[in-house]
Formats: C-alpha cells, sequence, structure tokens
C-alpha cells in the first residue's frame, strides 16, 4: 500500500479529532504530534471494548474474563515485540519513556562513566547519576562522533545514552553504527526511541541497541504506556526496581523468588487496556506500513522546510534545514515570543503547535537559540495543512512591527 | 528627588519624546494634566476619547463595522455627548469575541506600524491582544502614573514584582536587563557593528530605556509548601527583595499577605520601601490592615489587566479605586447588559479608548463590582469601582445580596492566623472550607469559622472546616477561593 491522497483521506477519517470543528465551524491543524499523537478509532474501540467486555485483573485470576484479560494484555506484549523486532520476554511495559530510562537508570549496575549528550530531552538528561560526560553537539546539533570516539577510546564508559531522533533538532541517529563503536568500547548502548519509533520501522536487533525506550502516546496509542525493550541478557542484569505483587513467584517468611523479566519489572496490576490500545495502534500502523509512513514523513518535513524558506526566509530553523532532518521543525522567531505567536496560532487559525523549549532546554542554550517555535507531523497531516500553517505564521508575522522581526 | 531621577526627568526623558516615536513621557504628563482638571474638563476628555474610539472602531474594524451597521449606529453623525448612548448599544465582548475574530477581523485594517502582540500571563486561558506603539506608550505611562501617585516620584522608580506565574521551564524568565549600562554597552557595540539603526537593535534599545524609566526586578512566584518551607521560600524572597533595594513592591496579594507574616515573625523591614501593590488578585481591608502593619508602608490598590492596563488606583483615602477617566469608560451591567445602580453588584464591563490597533469594547473581564459615583474624600471626583472578585466566585445570592469572593477573603483573612483558605459547595447549599493556618493550633478554632461562615453563607446546615498544610493555586498560579457548584450568574 502507499499513501496516496485517497489513502490520507481515508487514514484521516478514522481520527475523530480532525473531524472536530471550532466554534466557528473551521476544523483543527493538529501540528504537534512530537508531544502526542492523535489516537485512531481502533484504538479508541480496543480499549473501549477491554473496558466493556474484559475487565479482570491479569495472570492470576482463574476465572474466564482472567483468562481474556491475560491473553489481551500479553497478545499486546507479542505485538509490540514483533513492531521493533524484539522476542516478547525483553518488553517490558512502563508508563512511557521516561519511566523506561528511569527504570535502567536506578537498575543497571553501572560501575563507569555515562555518556550522554545536550542535545537530549530532560528526561534523557536529568535521569542518570554518577560520572556523566554530556557531548556537545556540533552547530547544527548534530552529535558530535569524533568527541563521542574520543571518550570510547578512555575505556571506562559504562553507558552511552542518546535520542535516537531530537525532538528539537528532528536529526536521526545512525544508530547502527553508534551501537558499534559503543560494543567495541566494552560498553552499553541505549537509545530513547520516542521521536524515532513513530516514523520509522525499528529492528532492534539490526541496529543492536542494548536497551530502547519509547511511548505508546506518541504512536496512536493512548497515554500512559510505554515500553522498555532490553536484550535478554542485559534485562537479566537489572535490579529489582519496583517491587510487589505481579513481580514474584515466591514469597516466604525469609525468601523472596522474583519472576523472570519483564514481569519482574512490572510490579501491581498494568495498564491491560492501555497495553491493548498500543498493539491496536501498531497494528493500525502496520496496516499503513511503515516504510509509507517513513516517507510521508520525509515528505512532509522536507515540504515544510522548503516552504518555510521560500515564504519566510527571515525565520531560523534550529537544526538543519536538509535531508538529515526527518523530525520536528523548530522555528526561531527572533522578536516574538514563541509562546504568543503559538496562541495567536491557536485563537485565530486553530493550528495547534508547540512553543517552549521542548523539555530540551541545555540544548537552546548551547545553541544560543530564544525558545522555538516546534511544528511537527504525523501519517494524518497534509501539505495543505502546512500551506495553512506557513500562510498564518506569515500572517501573524505580518501584525508584529509592520511585518519585521 | 534622586539624582538620576532628576537626569532622566529633565534630560533623558524629553530628548526621548523628541528624537524617538516614544511618547510615554508626554502621555504621562497629559495624564497627570487629566489627573489635575475640573470636573466637567474631565468629563468632557472622557466622552471626546470614548466618541474617537468608537469612530475609529467603526471605520477600521470588520467586527466593529459589522456591529454598528446591525444597531443602526453611524458614529459619524455623533456627538461626544451621544457615545455613551451609542456604546450602550453595542453588544457586550468577551475574551471569545476577540478570540474567535482574531486577528484579521478584530484589528484595525489601517496601517500596521509598530504593531505588537502582547500576552496575559500563564500557560493557558491567555488572551493574546494586538498593541500599537501608542497603546505601549500609555502602558508604560500609566505605570509612571502609579509610581507618582504612590511614591510622589516618577522616572526611575524601582519595582520588584512577584507575579503569580514566572515560567522558566517552558519559556523564559522575564527582562532581567540591569538599565543604564546595558543601554550604553549594547548601544556602543551596535554602533560598532554598523547595527544601530536596525530595527533589532532599536527594539533592544527601546526595551533597555523601559528599563531605565521603569526599573523593575522580577521574581519567582512564592510555592505553595508546608509551613517550614514556605518559611524557608519566603526568607529567600525577602532577602532577593532586600538585595534590590525596591521603592516599590508588587506581588499576588496572598503572596504579601505571607511575606507580611512572615516580615513580622522575623521582626524586618525594607528601609528603602514606600508602598506595596497588587499583582492581580484581590484585597478586602482586613487584608490590607495586615499588609500595611507589617511591611509598615501602605498598600495602594490597583485594578488592571495585562490585556488593558491599569484601569482604576486607590486613593488611600476613600473607598474604592479612582478609575483613570482618560483611558477608560467603566460599566457596571446586570445579566442583561443593562446598568446596575451605584452600590449594586454587577459585571465589571470596560471600554479602552487607547488600543486603536485591537479596539476593545465593552469587554467584560469575567469581574464582578459595583460603583461609587459620590466626591471621594480625597478631593477627587472621578467615578470609583470596588472589585469583589471573579464571576465564578460567586458563591450565592444571600437575601438577594449576592456572597463574592471579597466577602469571603474579608471573613477568613481577618483572623491572622488564616494565610489561605479554599470554600467548596459540596452539595447544594452544602458548603465545606479548606483553611491554611500558619500556626498549629491558632484560634479561631474550627468550630468558631464553621458559625462565621455559616452567618455569611445563610446557610441552613454548617460547613465543615478541614486544616490543610497548604492550598495549590489554579493553573494561572492565582488561588481560586470559591467554587460555586453552579456558577451564578447577576441576577437581571
Amino acid at each position: 500500500m502507499t499513501t496516496t491522497n485517497t489513502d490520507i483521506a481515508s487514514i484521516r477519517k478514522e481520527f475523530p479529532l480532525l473531524q472536530r470543528k471550532r466554534d466557528n465551524g473551521s476544523p483543527f491543524i493538529y501540528l504537534d504530534s512530537a508531544a502526542t499523537s492523535l489516537k485512531p478509532n481502533c484504538v479508541i474501540e480496543a480499549i473501549t471494548r477491554t473496558l466493556s467486555y474484559h475487565t479482570a485483573n491479569v495472570h492470576r485470576s482463574v476465572y474466564q474474563l482472567g483468562d481474556e484479560a491475560t491473553e489481551l494484555y500479553e497478545g499486546a506484549r507479542k505485538t509490540i515485540a514483533r513492531f521493533i523486532g524484539a522476542e516478547e520476554h525483553e518488553i517490558i511495559f512502563v508508563r512511557n519513556t521516561t519511566e523506561a530510562l528511569n527504570l535502567i537508570a536506578r537498575s543497571f549496575p553501572i560501575q563507569n562513566r555515562i555518556i550522554t549528550s545536550y542535545t537530549e530531552h530532560h528526561s534523557n538528561l536529568l535521569t542518570w547519576n554518577g560520572e556523566i560526560t554530556r557531548l556537545q553537539p556540533l552547530q547544527d546539533g548534530s552529535l558530535d562522533m569524533d568527541a563521542l570516539d574520543r571518550e570510547l577510546a578512555r575505556k571506562d564508559v559504562s553507558v552511552v545514552t542518546l535520542s535516537h531522533c531530537s525532538n528539537v533538532t528532528g536529526i536521526m541517529l545512525n544508530a547502527a553504527e553508534i551501537a558499534q563503536r559503543v560494543h567495541d568500547a566494552g560498553s552499553i548502548f541505549v537509545l530513547d526511541g520516542a521521536q524515532s519509533v513513530p516514523h520509522h520501522k525499528i529492528d532492534v536487533k539490526a541496529i543492536d541497541c542494548d536497551f530502547f525506550a519509547f511511548s505508546g502516546h506518541k504512536i496512536c496509542g493512548p497515554t500512559g504506556i510505554g515500553v522498555l525493550y532490553g536484550k535478554a541478557e542485559r534485562l537479566a542484569e537489572l535490579d529489582w526496581y519496583l517491587r510487589g505483587g505481579q513481580t514474584v513467584d515466591q514469597v516466604h517468611i525469609n525468601s523472596v523468588v522474583p519472576k523472570p523479566p519483564p514481569w519482574k519489572f512490572e510490579a501491581g496490576t498494568p495498564p491491560i487496556e492501555a497495553a491493548v490500545g498500543l498493539a491496536a495502534a501498531i497494528n493500525f500502523l502496520e496496516s499503513i506500513g511503515m516504510d509509507n509512513i517513513q516517507k510521508n514523513q520525509h515528505a512532509l518535513v522536507q515540504y515544510a522546510l522548503r516552504k518555510i524558506k521560500e515564504k519566510l526566509p527571515q525565520i531560523g530553523i534550529l537544526g538543519p534545514a536538509d535531508e538529515r532532518r526527518i523530525g520536528p521543525v523548530s522555528l526561531q522567531i527572533q522578536g516574538l515570543s514563541p509562546h504568543v505567536i503559538a496562541r495567536s496560532l491557536s485563537d485565530g487559525y486553530g493550528i495547534c503547535v508547540r512553543s517552549g523549549y521542548h523539555c530540551a532546554q541545555p540544548l537552546h542554550e548551547i545553541l544560543d537559540s530564544p525558545p522555538t517555535l516546534r511544528a511537527s507531523f504525523y501519517l494524518y497531516n497534509i501539505i495543505e495543512e502546512i500551506d495553512q500553517f506557513v500562510e498564518a505564521l506569515k500572517e501573524i508575522i505580518s501584525f508584529n512591527e509592520h511585518g519585521t522581526l | 528627588m534622586s539624582v538620576k531621577s532628576a537626569l532622566l526627568k529633565t534630560v533623558a526623558m524629553p530628548i526621548a519624546n523628541k528624537l524617538t516615536s516614544r511618547q510615554f513621557w508626554k502621555l504621562y504628563r497629559q495624564m497627570l494634566k487629566f489627573d489635575q482638571a475640573t470636573p466637567d474638563e474631565q468629563h468632557a476628555l472622557h466622552s471626546e476619547s470614548l466618541l474617537a474610539i468608537l469612530q475609529h472602531a467603526a471605520a477600521e474594524v470588520p467586527f466593529w463595522q459589522d456591529q454598528f451597521k446591525d444597531m443602526g449606529i453611524n458614529p459619524l453623525t455623533l456627538t461626544s455627548e451621544q457615545s455613551h448612548e451609542a456604546l450602550a448599544r453595542l453588544p457586550i465582548t468577551s475574551k471569545n469575541t476577540y478570540k474567535d475574530g482574531y486577528p484579521q477581523r478584530v484589528t484595525s485594517q489601517t496601517d500596521r506600524k509598530g504593531w505588537r502582540f502582547l500576552s496575559s500571563s500563564g500557560t493557558v486561558d491567555r488572551l493574546t491582544i494586538i498593541t500599537d506603539l501608542p497603546k505601549r506608550d500609555y502602558l508604560a505611562a500609566s505605570l509612571i502614573r502609579v509610581n507618582k501617585a504612590v511614591t510622589n516620584g516618577d522616572a526611575g522608580i524601582k519595582n520588584v514584582e512577584i507575579p503569580p506565574q514566572c515560567c522558566n521551564v517552558l519559556c523564559q524568565l522575564p527582562e532581567t536587563r540591569e538599565g543604564f549600562a546595558d543601554f550604553i554597552q549594547y548601544a556602543g557595540q551596535a554602533l560598532k557593528k554598523g547595527t544601530l539603526r536596525s530595527p533589532e537593535t532599536k527594539a533592544k534599545l527601546r526595551g533597555y530605556f523601559r528599563q531605565i524609566v521603569l526599573p523593575r526586578k522580577t521574581l519567582m512566584p512564592i510555592n505553595p509548601l508546608p509551613k517550614d518551607q514556605l518559611a524557608k521560600e519566603l526568607d529567600e524572597r525577602i532577602d532577593q527583595i532586600a538585595k534590590a533595594k525596591p521603592l516599590i513592591i508588587r506581588a499576588l496579594p496572598v503572596y504579601l499577605l505571607w511575606l507580611a507574616d512572615r516580615l513580622q515573625q522575623r521582626d524586618i523591614s525594607f528601609p528603602s520601601l514606600q508602598a506595596v501593590l497588587p499583582w492581580g488578585g484581590l484585597t478586602t481591608p482586613a487584608m490590607i490592615k495586615r499588609i500595611e502593619r507589617n511591611f509598615h508602608v501602605p498598600f495602594r490598590d490597583v485594578y488592571g489587566a495585562t490585556e488593558l492596563g491599569e484601569i482604576a488606583i486607590s486613593c488611600g483615602q476613600g473607598k474604592g479605586l479612582h478609575i483613570n477617566e482618560d483611558l477608560y469608560h467603566v460599566e457596571i451591567l446586570n445579566n442583561n447588559g443593562l446598568p446596575v445602580p451605584p452600590g449594586e453588584t454587577g459585571i465589571i464591563t470596560v471600554t479602552d479608548f487607547t488600543n486603536r490597533a485591537m479596539p476593545m469594547l465593552r469587554y467584560q473581564l469575567g469581574d464582578i463590582g459595583c460603583l461609587i459615583k459620590e466626591p471621594c474624600e480625597c478631593g477627587k471626583t472621578t467615578e470609583r469601582i470596588i472589585v469583589r472578585g471573579r464571576l465564578h466566585e460567586l458563591t450565592h445570592y444571600r437575601n438577594d445580596q449576592p456572597v463574592t469572593a471579597y466577602d469571603l477573603l474579608e471573613m477568613f483573612f481577618k483572623h491572622d492566623s488564616i494565610i489561605n483558605f479554599r470554600v467548596d459547595e459540596q452539595e447544594e447549599g452544602k458548603y465545606s472550607a479548606v483553611i491554611v493556618r500558619n500556626t498549629k493550633h491558632g484560634t479561631p478554632t474550627d468550630n468558631h469559622l464553621a458559625a462565621e461562615l455559616q452567618a455569611l453563607l445563610k446557610t441552613d446546615g454548617m460547613p465543615t472546616i478541614r486544616t490543610a498544610e497548604f492550598i495549590r493555586p489554579a493553573e494561572s498560579g492565582k488561588y481560586r477561593f470559591a467554587y460555586p457548584l453552579n456558577v451564578e450568574t447577576m441576577k437581571p
């Protein structure tokens, strides 16, 4: 299946929010999918169906409904494993990417240095404890590979943890290449996939990362469910994180036998319906085809960059404005608060974009950038929406100081 | 008067007025002239200004063009005396009116020279408006007018502000420019680079100059915390204020209350301070008493909004706040849009004479209050307003009299031991209150407070009182004091 205009129209029909009208009768234009994606009918229905007809606790309820709930929940795990090329026992359900990264940071036996970068989202920047080296990005916001090599050459690195795709500069790493260098240096590689999973076919085995984390709500799934993939041998090294029901096989007066991963790390009653919703979201994405989604995303990003350069040459773009960019487009609009623009875009045109530092304040500081306005796209966006965004932005700027910035 | 202030007034401001497009000093002088004019002169100017904005809106703004047409009003044929009658026929507007038509339909179709966006603070429920340079000059001039009213100085009066929300993680802290030295340094650098005349340099220099004329330091909001931690946070703010040596502190009224209590506990004061002012929010006589007692300076109430400016200020003598009638027309209306008699509570409705880029006529901010028409003890004859809180905090009617946030604030904050509260309507006519005390076992007792609240609300059942360590503010950072089940509207 390729994403023709007809396909996009039928995809858009699946998203109730795109059918919603504002008070003045115009539709919303949603360009904030890097923050969270819209939810299709099939996800909403899967969650409703689970809550309506299959409510029971998982794993221990010895009756039909309990069996069904367990089947749905563990079935979701299988779907997710298939989606990223992992084994199902390598998939741990967590709340979101942030929790996944915290789980590794708190539970993995880190003996030596941790390497990360200043381009990270706060959730991969604030999470780690110990001796941390943060790599400065190059001027365009990309990773300084030479600096990484220099650090790895010291042979005292336990963990390298990086964002697969930046939520500000939209640059995607060559993760497989980095994984090889990291492993050659005897370190482990953690990949924050929050911004890459929505648009790319991920194969964790091909990348050969040790851990991979992502959130369900950015791939059309519900909030409150995220995934931590870990190689089986790495999961075995993780210390018990949250203890309690569901994580143990046996509890005696003087001893405890924990379950094996992944259940060892899923304490308490899990978000059953959210896991089922996430699986439905994955099935939906796979029905469209991740290759198609990737091509569509690339086309949208390149179109937006071209259009912005053409219509608004005075606006700065944080990060590269070329083929390397596959993620969100962050705009520097000197002399105008991005919040004011975001509010104006919302009030006047129903356009939803992000404004501020996007949980990457140090990156803005290092690149000497003011807070930015970020537009991000997903499979349901169309170029007409980008046209409207650029025209609206142009019009708003024309209201400021006679169009000067 | 300090040497710096004198130099600003006699040299810098007149030169800036002559050489740049900024006219706030001239406007400030006009405001002073208005304040000293006779009542007849004031009335005449008020009506002329109202007519001028009506004519401008009717001629230039699509939304208002339609409204005037629908009402069959041609402002060009009106006299200034007829302007009030014409205004009364126009529809009431709210935030949604301006959001719906934003930006094309609610802005002037004339030249957009000098236009800029202005947004109320906070990340939610903001209203973004568009201002022209004169409007921004009016806003700056109004602040100087406030300085003059409360300190008798005007330019260069140091302010410390503690707003309810000041976002640093999502956006940036407000400007922290230091003023004169930075102005000279930046101008020098621009001269060297040859960019002195660029729009960006001019805008920056304007910002620096504003900081010289209206120096302000913004401090982070005070977080709601358990007692010991709150004391620590208050001490930090007190240290920051002491270091800044301000003449004026402007803060959310509950912050002023907390700071006042802490100043008393530590038996300290700010020697440079001349007045404290509110940064939004509501104050009542009981609060003012506590604030003035512990800050050792007068509290001067100001009523304003980011999107409009400083609408009214108290003179410190009579009741209520004097409306700046050279800049605004204020109506107090009932639910049907009809005026309520003086002294009766209704919805505050403001017409701004000064924003020609985006005229705001008969705009309801969501506040309620009443008008006082008789002359004030201070000798001024301009109308006064008593602000009684937000419409959504209007708890209910008691014998046809509304019980407002003002009444609740007065009831709770007259007790020195209470530093915050919230009243919830649990079921129809059944109320509970959460209170925060600054001592573990203070007076009055919970029973006493319950009886007072019952007497105020005139309910059948006794309200329940619960003590909490702290109360969380609303998303805007401001505190909402009453949560009625159904938001009351003003009676028709």
